[in-house]
């Protein structure tokens, strides 16, 4: 995907001053911080401005981008060859560029500031790397439990001082009863030591994706259920939804649109379990037939009731 | 380029339900200290002579992302993911009254 101009992200003239760029990119950088934005995207706009910005801020990397574009990395490569003009290096001098984007790949991995696994790893024992992961799980999942298998990618090192890529696969069980947002941590499933140094920790956040009837509140889900206005007025008994399957609900007489009914410990599992609430909706079913428009003003003469009185009007 | 792929499948059954300071501090990158603020400010909750319950982690990888990105100082990210927590519980129960509101007659 091409890149989008860097001044464009931040909002910003191309002769920009310091502090306009700096001003841009806080607003910007507040506004979409994916802790405070959830809407969809909004992270990798946030990684869009901190890159631009990191380019930006840099008086020395923006000339070379004002210079370049996005081979802006590239200044001192593309400089030198218009300087002498010869094409042979071009391909090695790719090469190159090639290995460090490699170890920059390995290094921003891990929250941490490793030295590079090539020139590390195999010399001085280096504890692995904490691995982080996102997993999506449907709210059933979170319910009942669910497994994902990861995988992750290392550089080994091997005795002839080599380095080779060692993919590894790790089946994750997700126990029922996780919340959305929670973060599992698996000691000792990161990223491998080097040496006898132990391996890194893997985490893991959950995200519970949205369902079709219920809302998550930690452990807690509601449903909104409509019923009729006999059922309200009457009182009934009704079958409900829940994670489990359904259940049998008592709606009691006299019951009010939005009132809140509690299942008690139909949540999500866990000690102690959360609870479903039932939001209730009265659906007044439209007068279709002359029987049935009757039936309404016979209501309306029966009951009295004017709903408005409080208003005074 | 000699290149091998080792596959190996490890299932992992046990979930660690504690996690030390040190493994909090080697995980985000943060100095020890900064840890020590986010209990002070109330952020995250600590126990006497025991790790970390690992449900701390949330709270902690916000935390620290907060203070990385925007420099925002313990007091003002105790008042943040106090606002964002209940902001996401509003946003909950305006879900549900808009499913509500949803429901069409029929």
């Amino acid at each position: 995907m091409a890149k989008r101009d860097f001044y464009q992200v931040l909002g910003v003239k191309r002769d920009a001053s310091e502090e306009e760029i700096r001003k841009a990119y806080r607003n910007l950088a507040r506004k979409f911080h994916p802790d405070v934005n959830k809407a969809a995207g909004s992270e990798d706009r946030f990684k869009e401005i901190g890159e631009a910005y990191s380019v930006l801020n840099d008086s020395k990397k923006r000339a070379a981008y004002d210079k370049y574009g996005e081979m802006w990395k590239h200044a001192e490569e593309l400089d030198a060859a218009a300087e002498s003009r010869s094409g042979p290096n071009a391909h090695y001098t790719h090469m190159e560029d090639l290995g460090s984007l490699f170890e920059e790949l390995f290094r921003t991995r891990g929250p941490r500031g490793y030295s590079s696994p090539s020139r590390g790893s195999g010399v001085f024992p280096i504890p692995g790397m904490d691995q982080h992961a996102k997993i999506d799980i449907s709210l059933e999942e979170a319910f009942h439990g669910a497994s994902r298998t990861l995988r992750f990618t290392y550089p080994e090192s091997q005795p002839d001082g080599q380095g080779r890529p060692r993919s590894e696969e790790i089946k994750v069980k997700i126990p029922p009863g996780v919340t959305n947002g929670q973060i599992l941590r698996l000691a000792g499933k990161g990223g491998p030591g080097s040496g006898n140094a132990p391996s890194g920790d893997l985490y893991i956040e959950l995200r519970i994706t949205p369902h079709k009837l219920f809302e998550v509140d930690g452990k807690d889900i509601y449903l909104s259920l409509p019923i009729s206005p006999w059922e309200a007025a009457l009182g009934a008994t009704i079958s409900v939804p829940v994670l489990a399957g359904k259940v049998e609900m008592k709606i009691p007489a006299g019951a009010q649109a939005g009132g809140k009914l509690r299942l008690k410990g139909k949540g999500l599992p866990g000690s102690p379990a959360g609870d479903q609430y039932v939001v209730l909706k009265i659906v007044t079913p439209k007068a279709k037939s002359q029987k049935q428009r009757e039936f309404y003003r016979d209501m309306a003469e029966e009951f009295n009731y004017d709903p408005r009185a409080e208003l005074g009007v | 380029m000699a290149s091998r792929r080792n596959k190996r499948t490890i299932p992992i059954r046990r979930i660690a339900t504690r996690v030390s300071a040190q493994e909090l501090c080697r995980a985000y990158g943060i100095e020890y200290s900064f840890l020590i603020s986010m209990i002070e400010y109330g952020i995250i909750e600590a126990e006497p002579h025991r790790d970390f319950d690992t449900s701390v982690l949330t709270r902690i990888g916000r935390a620290v992302r907060l203070h990385r990105d925007l420099q925002v100082n313990p007091a003002g990210i105790a008042v943040i993911l106090d606002l964002l927590e209940e902001l996401e519980s509003v946003n909950t129960r305006l879900s549900v009254l808009e499913r509500l509101h949803n429901y069409r007659n029929r």
